[in-house]
């Protein structure tokens, strides 16, 4: 059963009770709080997703309050509780749809070590995929929207997850993060994308959230073989442009954008190495997605000759 | 002084052509390194030497000619070794 198929009125129900358990890639997740915002973009961004039976196991419970005390009359927060703690401080109560977000995020990277996992977007054409690492303000995001848009599929745009057991990514497929100038590019690069309501004034600037297609959240289970490794940036005024880079170097620069590299030891290692070996390595610079798309597009069907 | 590996590390290699990266298991540390550097870590975690032995074993080894100036540049690759925590030196 898909979230869709519960209405606005049901998931908010179950937000405000039990929860609601749905999985989004190799993860169940209970999803426990009573606040619209988190309804609304929910119902919006997560129609797609699959509901988890029940009785089904579930790795990681967030739930997202408002702050008690004399907050609830004063500039009212939220509160991201996690295993009876706050990993985070509270944000404005305006924020608790990024804050789920962000809290999903957290709870995925500081604790599924049965992944190698990477701050980096990741997608894939014809079984293989490009990884690209980088960091905030390089344009990753963006041009993953971008990318995803003319049919490369979704892996995700933000942790790319490594399998410890097969070396394959593992799909997650959540709602891509789009952050201030970047919103106005893909509305007017995409329209037809769906974008749910812009949070203002958080730590990251204006933000708003990027529905993932329903074709790659279905195909959510197919991993996907490490083919590329992009280090993208985006230079005002740059024409398009791809630089073969050093693997080693490459390797490195991943292991710095890993979450867990040094947790898993020789494990991460060997697996990062694999990735390396099974890759081309890159530096890519561009301003517009325009001319950005079809250089990966090229890419992709270099590899089907 | 001899040149050995340090005994708190435990090496595992990666290389793409001339380019090699470490993983030193002691540590949790990734190295990058060039194949000299690559070659005359390997040679010291085989045998522990002195450096004139290192220079003579890797410049037959590399067929390298000139034996002065590879002293120099493997006297600079030791250091560099050793500021990494890899290597160590003890006394014959």
């Amino acid at each position: 059963m898909m979230l869709s198929q519960l209405g606005t009125h049901e998931v908010a129900r179950r937000l405000g009770n039990g929860g609601l358990a749905l999985r989004t890639g190799p993860f169940n997740f209970r999803i426990r709080s009573p606040i619209e915002a988190v309804t609304e973009g929910l119902a919006l961004l997560y129609a797609d997703y699959p509901l988890v039976d029940e009785n089904a196991f579930i790795d990681f419970t967030v739930t997202l309050e408002r702050s008690g005390g004399l907050r609830r009359w004063w500039r009212p927060q939220v509160q991201f509780t996690h295993d009876g703690g706050h990993p985070f401080v509270p944000l404005p109560v305006d924020h608790a749809f990024p804050l789920l977000e962000w809290a999903m995020n957290w709870c995925i990277s500081t604790q599924a070590h049965h992944f190698l996992i990477l701050h980096a977007a990741v997608m894939e054409r014809d079984g293989g995929a490009v990884i690209m690492p980088a960091p905030p303000g390089s344009g990753k995001s963006t041009l993953c929207a971008g990318l995803v848009s003319r049919g490369w599929r979704l892996l995700s745009d933000e942790l790319t997850l490594i399998s410890v057991a097969d070396g394959l990514i593992a799909p997650l497929a959540r709602p891509i993060s789009l952050k201030n100038q970047s919103l106005a590019v893909i509305r007017r690069f995409a329209p037809e994308a769906v974008l749910n309501q812009v949070t203002h004034d958080t730590s990251k600037g204006s933000v708003s959230h990027m529905k993932a297609r329903a074709a790659d959240v279905k195909r959510v289970a197919e991993p996907a073989r490490p083919r590329w490794v992009i280090f993208p940036k985006y230079m005002p005024g740059a024409d398009a442009s791809l630089t073969a880079r050093s693997k080693a170097n490459s390797m490195l620069e991943l292991g710095r954008n890993a979450f867990n590299y040094t947790l898993l030891g020789r494990t991460g290692f060997d697996i990062l190495a694999d990735v390396i070996e099974a890759s081309d390595c890159y530096d890519f610079t561009y301003s517009r997605l325009e001319q950005a798309v079809p250089l990966f597009d090229a890419l992709a069907a270099r590899e089907r000759t | 002084m001899v040149r050995h590996l340090n005994a708190l590390t435990a090496l595992h290699w990666r290389h793409w052509d001339d380019e090699w990266v470490v993983f030193d298991a002691g540590s949790g540390q990734t190295h990058q390194m060039d194949t000299l550097t690559a070659v005359t870590l390997m040679v010291i975690e085989a045998t522990p030497m002195p450096l004139a032995d290192l220079v003579s074993q890797i410049a037959q080894e590399l067929q390298l000619p000139n034996e002065r100036e590879l002293d120099l540049v493997l006297s600079g690759i030791v250091q560099r070794l050793a500021s990494a925590g890899l290597i160590e030196s003890a006394a014959p």
